[in-house]
């Protein structure tokens, strides 16, 4: 296998190395147990169905360290399955 | 003035008895007076990486309970002028020393005109971790490129930096430089950024180590050999020297052509095998 298709194939294992370090390091800098990731998870819900009809229970956080104008940040993101948008009264 | 250095990383087997076996040597080598702590209480190793392990009368315990004078239990290597070696307790376990006793003891060793009190630090986080970095100036962090070792690494460094000490240096050991070309191992700017920690050093994966230890002779003190090198740049950094590090591709054109040489006689003999 030429090193561009091992590259393109991701069999380049130090980079999967690296990248899985810097989430992994990322939620034990945090130091947040799962309870704690639970009430975010449920407090995001909370106050996005203020603004709209979500599928609270399938509601997904994570904390990941994303690459922002050259500097590495780490980033929450939130995968929140909307129903209906309401009509703000 | 003595400095006091843990030589720590959290996870066990990657170097740290190995590398205050090589730094110890190195320093004495550079004309410094060094002492070498064993604070792995209970699982003493560093006696037999130095080869000592026939000398012990009196250990780290008996020091601290008083049954014996400092300097008794202190075994000068004779092959080393000035280099000494304080050897743990094999008996007792972790909780027979407290953190204020390590302190108490360091600065014991302090008054003996120490230049460098190198302490070998056991795995882990607990009682045995408080007790080695207690009455530490500063430490040393040694990990390998592997997740399992950065990550504890990771978690070391938070717990030196909250217990007030100045951010680590890091040695990274075994490092495989024809892996890291191939892209298959974490390359030291990786860990150091990883990390967010200087790098003291950077020791190549080296056979000869584990026959110096076999011999029970750090790998410095044979003088030539990348890995010898590597120790003795990072003795000399540690004095403040600045050193450039060490072309680990030096060497390389040479050990790629004698594993070619290996692989030309060998693949038959393999490939019925594996």
């Amino acid at each position: 296998m030429s090193g561009n298709s091992r590259k393109k194939a991701g069999f380049e294992t130090g980079r999967v190395a690296r990248e899985r370090l810097r989430n992994l390091l990322i939620s034990d800098r945090l130091d947040f147990g799962a309870n704690v990731m639970e009430m975010l998870r449920l407090d995001v819900a909370n106050a996005v169905s203020n603004y709209m009809e979500i599928e609270e229970r399938a509601v997904e956080i994570q904390i990941n360290q994303t690459i922002t104008g050259g500097e590495n940040y780490p980033v929450l993101s939130a995968s929140i399955p909307i129903r209906r948008v309401k009509k703000l009264a | 003035m003595s400095e006091v250095i843990v030589i720590t990383s959290g996870k066990g087997g990657v170097g740290k008895t190995t590398t205050t076996a090589n730094l110890g040597c190195g320093l004495a080598l550079s004309g410094k007076k060094t002492v070498l702590i064993d604070a792995d209480i209970g699982l003493r190793n560093l006696d037999v990486v130095m080869g000592l392990e026939n000398r012990i009368v009196y250990d780290l315990v008996d020091v601290i309970e008083g049954s014996c004078r400092l300097r008794q239990a202190l075994i000068r290597d004779k092959r080393f002028d000035g280099l000494y070696l304080l050897p743990a307790a094999q008996t007792r376990d972790k909780d027979a020393v407290t953190p204020e006793q390590m302190k108490k003891l360091c600065k014991s060793l302090r008054s003996e005109n120490f230049d460098y009190i190198l302490i070998d630090c056991p795995a882990g986080i607990e009682r045995g971790f408080k007790n080695a970095i207690a009455g530490a100036d500063k430490a040393i962090v040694v990990t390998t490129p592997e997740v399992s070792a950065v990550r504890d690494a990771d978690r070391i460094i938070g717990l030196l930096e909250a217990s007030g000490l100045p951010t680590p240096q890091l040695i990274i050991n075994r490092v495989k430089i024809d892996m890291i070309k191939r892209g298959d191992m974490l390359a030291v700017e990786d860990v150091s950024e990883i990390l967010a920690a200087d790098v003291l050093g950077v020791v190549p994966d080296d056979e000869f180590v584990i026959v110096a230890s076999n011999r029970g002779e750090p790998a410095v003190f044979s003088g030539s050999g990348r890995t010898a090198a590597a120790y003795s740049n990072i003795v000399r950094r540690l004095e403040g020297e600045e050193v450039p590090f060490m072309n680990l591709e030096k060497g390389y054109g040479m050990f790629k052509r004698l594993s070619w040489s290996f692989r030309k006689s060998r693949p038959k003999a393999l490939r019925g095998g594996f």
